[in-house]
């Protein structure tokens, strides 16, 4: 069990590692001096500005003891300045993050609970309308891009209906839900579709073990049987796919927070692309990625702890 | 009669036959009845019935009694309440039987707690009576055991546990689908010993279903031969071996080698068990039958009374001896079963 | 289950749900030639600016209405059909020559080729969603041409790895070493017989690919990193319709945000159909 989560550590390690070095190196594939590319073109280049940037980035130096200095700056909160807000970045971070986690964390309740719910009712009513419904608006949900779909949210309930207001992150617990109702729901269609399938296959496979017959010819309650033999059963792939689609959606705040006009670190990030703020859009991307790979990863170490079963055949080894 | 299944039969959609025909099936309370025959021949089927279980889209004719209550017309709550009071059945593979990844305690709590009574503390008077219940199967360091979960145990364990869950719900029948099949022969007769003794304690009646011959003849008070989905012969066990009547019983009693006495030709019934997508107009072992003549072939079998009790389901049996091999035997005229009167066929199956 | 031919499904699978897969193969077919025929269908150029006539409704002269511009909507979606559709197929052809030589190389030489390769998909997978083409886009800029080769990129690691594991089972079949007994050379094994045995079953999966393959270029048009005006791309278009939202005309954004949402659900329908004809794994 702990060599197995020693080796799984390393590999995370190595990810990272290996991610933040092609983070770190893209600005050596960008035609013409790092140097200019790292100030924010040529448009706006002055020399205090290209000192500046390779006082920060030690260009002078070798490509690794660059790379080593920048990702020890980085572990310590110092990313580089903005030139375009002329902040520090991580000032930048600090002020944007706490939106979009929010974002993140509703999207993850609406899509966990509505998603699971529904999956489980297809699978409880398999083969009747129930079914056909979730398994239909679910291939629907699936083909919209979280942007269109942000789009006619905001058109239907923001415009038309009037009940959301259509950007803006809001004031207070009840205004954050207020203004991040529609984006967090916007986000959610496309994760709930993967995950009331992954939840109805799951309980459809569960539901076809021996004991669970065995369990009903003893006359258990149905409800007992769904809940403590088929969920639970069931719970090991929905938990992991929950993990995995949470971690991912840290990287569909891009096109969502666009869509809403929420200042979180999505929109940081399109906006650093758009007035070529390299640092800004290298400090988000690794946050974005430290974020994903480690949520993954965690994800994997959870899994045998639902599982009796893979744990005793972890422990010897 | 505490069950009473009365000429049960079962039609599934698109098979050619009947999957069960025209069952009838009697187990007295205190007694323990063999039911025996070779996998699809209908024997889980007919156990499973009594419990209302039945593949999708099985039509039923014919009534299942338990205790005097029709049990194929229960539905909702009742049905519910009468798989967790009256009848339990013991599982052939007690691997899967439970749920991997629960605890053995948590398998019995959920057979000893009512619906609606999910209390800590009727739970926990529940788990008192789970540790009680697997010290009377006699599986050592109860206290222990519950909290265990099924992969930390072997397969003999298992099967106590599930004994265990069975006796839960103070059945008065209990059905042992192939309880010992899975297990290895030291274990198998501890489990056989194991049950008997807890009929005798609780007066269960027992309907113990298995394809090995030998054991349900000597194991059982009763026992019924089933093949094709149809019951070809009821006898007292201890006259089975001597007195075999159907061909089919004795082809089967023929098929097992023996201990003992002089080793004798072990011979298969040829042909293969029959099939869903066998129809038979008539008795549906004449192919496979060494005594079967043209008008087999479109008799439609009916359990004939053997002189001794019992019947037999065989065109053959009521010809006198001499006409015939299977006719009754003149009184006093016991048949030697080390020469059977049926001859030794060999074909390749 | 490896490439098992059509003709050997069940039949009854096979009509299984005929009738959906029908209509979206219908529709998909509709666009297609919409886009072929935008010129003689389109009722106005798709860039004729006409400020007078700004965010007009459905009616007669404008089926569809307009934008702020005064654009023709249904003009402007016939002619964004086809850069909406051919992005996605240059994009999963490019992706798929980079994948496919990448998973028959790992899976023909085994040891550190294959180690390498796997190993250079985990840092690619590290970056979730589109956020590998988005550092793309930072170095080399917004563009529908570094938009196709990055999500090219992006994408190959996921072909290459479908490719390996279908070539893994297919190089383990006799006719692979009856041709090695005979002396062939292992790149001409694998350009003249294991990759065309195996296209079928990949091209099943680029099938099911496309779907994300066209909304994921849409989101990037949408973002203004992809196609840059006055193209009619239909997720560039979404960019342009959304402030008109906030005045009430809704035409603009929900007219190409349906015709992407429209030709993603008919493709997966069909894709779901089409590789379980053509035998792609899933």
């Amino acid at each position: 069990m702990i060599t197995a989560i020693g080796r799984r550590l390393a590999g995370l390690f190595a990810t990272l590692l290996a991610a933040s070095f092609v983070i770190f190196a893209a600005v050596y594939a960008a035609p013409g001096d790092p140097a200019v590319f790292l100030a924010g073109g040529r448009d706006r280049l002055t020399p205090e500005r290209l000192a500046a940037v390779r006082e920060q980035y030690h260009l002078d130096e070798p490509l690794v003891v660059q790379y080593g200095r920048w990702l020890w700056d980085c572990l310590h909160l110092d990313l580089g300045r903005s030139f375009q807000y002329g902040d520090q970045v991580a000032d930048l971070l600090g002020a944007r993050f706490p939106t979009t986690l929010a974002l993140v964390a509703y999207a993850t309740v609406l899509f966990v609970v509505l998603g699971v719910g529904a999956g489980i009712l297809a699978a409880v009513r398999r083969g009747g309308w129930v079914d056909s419904a979730v398994v239909g608006g679910t291939t629907l949900a699936a083909s919209v891009p979280s942007f269109v779909g942000g789009i006619a949210l905001v058109a239907l309930f923001g415009v038309q209906l009037g009940w959301f207001p259509v950007t803006g992150s809001g004031e207070g617990f009840a205004g954050t839900v207020h203004h991040l109702t529609l984006p967090a729901v916007a986000m959610a269609l496309g994760a709930l579709a993967v995950i009331s399938r992954v939840t109805r296959q799951a309980m459809v496979d569960a539901g076809a073990a021996d004991h669970v017959a065995v369990a009903r010819a003893s006359g258990i309650p149905e409800g007992e049987i769904v809940r403590r033999h088929v969920l639970r059963n069931a719970l090991g792939p929905i938990i992991t796919m929950c993990g995995l689609v949470t971690a991912g959606m840290l990287a569909g705040t891009v096109a969502i927070e666009t869509v809403f006009g929420l200042s979180g670190i999505g929109s940081l990030l399109v906006g650093a692309i758009n007035s070529h703020d390299f640092p800004v859009a290298q400090a988000v991307l690794l946050l974005m990625v430290t974020g994903y790979v480690v949520v993954t990863t965690v994800v994997d170490l959870v899994h045998p702890l639902l599982d009796p079963r893979l744990e005793a055949v972890r422990s010897p080894a | 009669m505490l069950l009473d299944i009365e000429n049960l039969t079962v039609h599934l959609p698109g098979a050619a036959r009947p999957l069960l025909a025209e069952v009838s099936l009697r187990v007295r309370t205190g007694e323990v009845v063999g039911l025996v025959g070779e996998s699809g021949s209908g024997k889980s089927t007919t156990a499973k019935a009594a419990l209302s279980i039945l593949p999708d889209g099985a039509r039923t004719v014919g009534r299942v009694l338990v205790d005097g209550a029709d049990v194929l017309s229960m539905t909702g709550t009742r049905l519910r309440e009468h798989r967790a009071g009256t009848v339990a059945m013991v599982h052939q593979d007690p691997g899967s039987a439970l749920n991997p990844v629960r605890r053995v305690g948590d398998f019995l709590v959920e057979r000893l707690v009512r619906p609606g009574e999910g209390s800590g503390k009727e739970r926990r008077r529940a788990l008192g009576t789970a540790i009680e219940l697997l010290d009377a199967v006699g599986l050592p360091d109860p206290e222990r055991r519950v909290g265990q979960r099924p992969h930390e145990m072997s397969g003999g364990m298992l099967q106590r546990v599930v004994i265990a869950g069975a006796l839960a719900a103070e059945p008065r029948l209990l059905l042992a689908d192939e309880a010992t099949s899975a297990l290895d022969v030291t274990t198998q007769a501890e489990i056989l010993a194991l049950l008997r003794t807890l009929r005798e304690q609780r007066e269960l009646g027992m309907l113990f279903i298995t394809h090995d011959l030998h054991l349900a003849a000597a194991y059982c008070d009763r026992v019924y031969v089933m093949y094709a989905g149809r019951v070809v012969e009821e006898q007292q066990a201890r006259r089975l071996f001597a007195d075999a009547r159907h061909p089919y019983t004795r082809g089967l009693l023929d098929c097992s080698p023996e201990l003992g006495g002089t080793p004798r030709t072990i011979r298969p019934i040829p042909g293969r068990p029959p099939s869903l997508a066998d129809a038979f107009p008539g008795c549906p072992f004449a192919a496979r039958c060494a005594h079967s003549e043209p008008a087999c072939e479109t008799w439609t079998p009916e359990p004939l009374p053997l002189a001794g009790g019992g019947t037999a389901a065989c065109r053959r049996i009521g010809e006198p001896r001499p006409g015939g091999p299977l006719g009754e035997p003149e009184a006093g005229t016991a048949e030697d079963p080390e020469q059977p009167a049926v001859p030794a066929v060999r074909s390749t199956p | 289950m490896t490439a098992v031919p059509a003709g050997l499904l069940p039949v009854g699978k096979r009509s299984r749900r005929s009738a959906g897969t029908t209509v979206a193969a219908g529709f998909l077919g509709l666009v297609v030639l919409a886009a072929v025929f935008a010129p003689p269908l389109a009722p106005y150029p798709p860039d004729a600016v006409d400020l007078s006539s700004s965010l007009v409704g459905t009616g007669p002269e404008h089926p569809l209405g307009t934008d702020a511009s005064g654009q023709d909507l249904l003009s402007r979606v016939l002619y964004g059909a086809r850069t909406s559709l051919i992005a996605p197929v240059l994009l999963l052809a490019f992706a798929s020559v980079l994948g496919v030589a990448l998973g028959t190389l790992a899976a023909w030489r085994g040891g550190w080729v294959d180690t390498l390769v796997s190993r250079a998909t985990d840092v690619m997978y590290a970056f979730p969603g589109l956020l590998f083409v988005v550092l793309i886009i930072a170095v080399f800029g917004a563009g529908m041409t570094t938009s196709v080769l990055g999500l090219g990129l992006a994408f190959a690691p996921t072909i290459a790895k479908y490719t390996r594991s279908v070539a893994l089972s297919e190089r383990a079949k006799p006719y692979i070493d009856a041709y090695r007994v005979q002396g062939m050379g292992g790149a001409r094994i694998c350009v003249r017989h294991l990759v065309p045995n195996l296209a079928r079953s990949i091209a099943g999966y680029l099938v099911v690919l496309f779907g994300e393959a066209l909304m994921s270029l849409a989101t990037l048009s949408y973002l203004g990193f992809g196609a840059q005006p006055p193209s009619s791309d239909w997720g560039l278009m979404v960019q342009e319709g959304q402030s008109a939202i906030v005045q009430g005309a809704l035409l603009p954004a929900l007219v190409p945000g349906t015709a992407i949402a429209a030709v993603v659900v008919a493709f997966n329908v069909v894709g779901v159909r089409a590789a379980d004809r053509l035998g792609s794994r899933r």
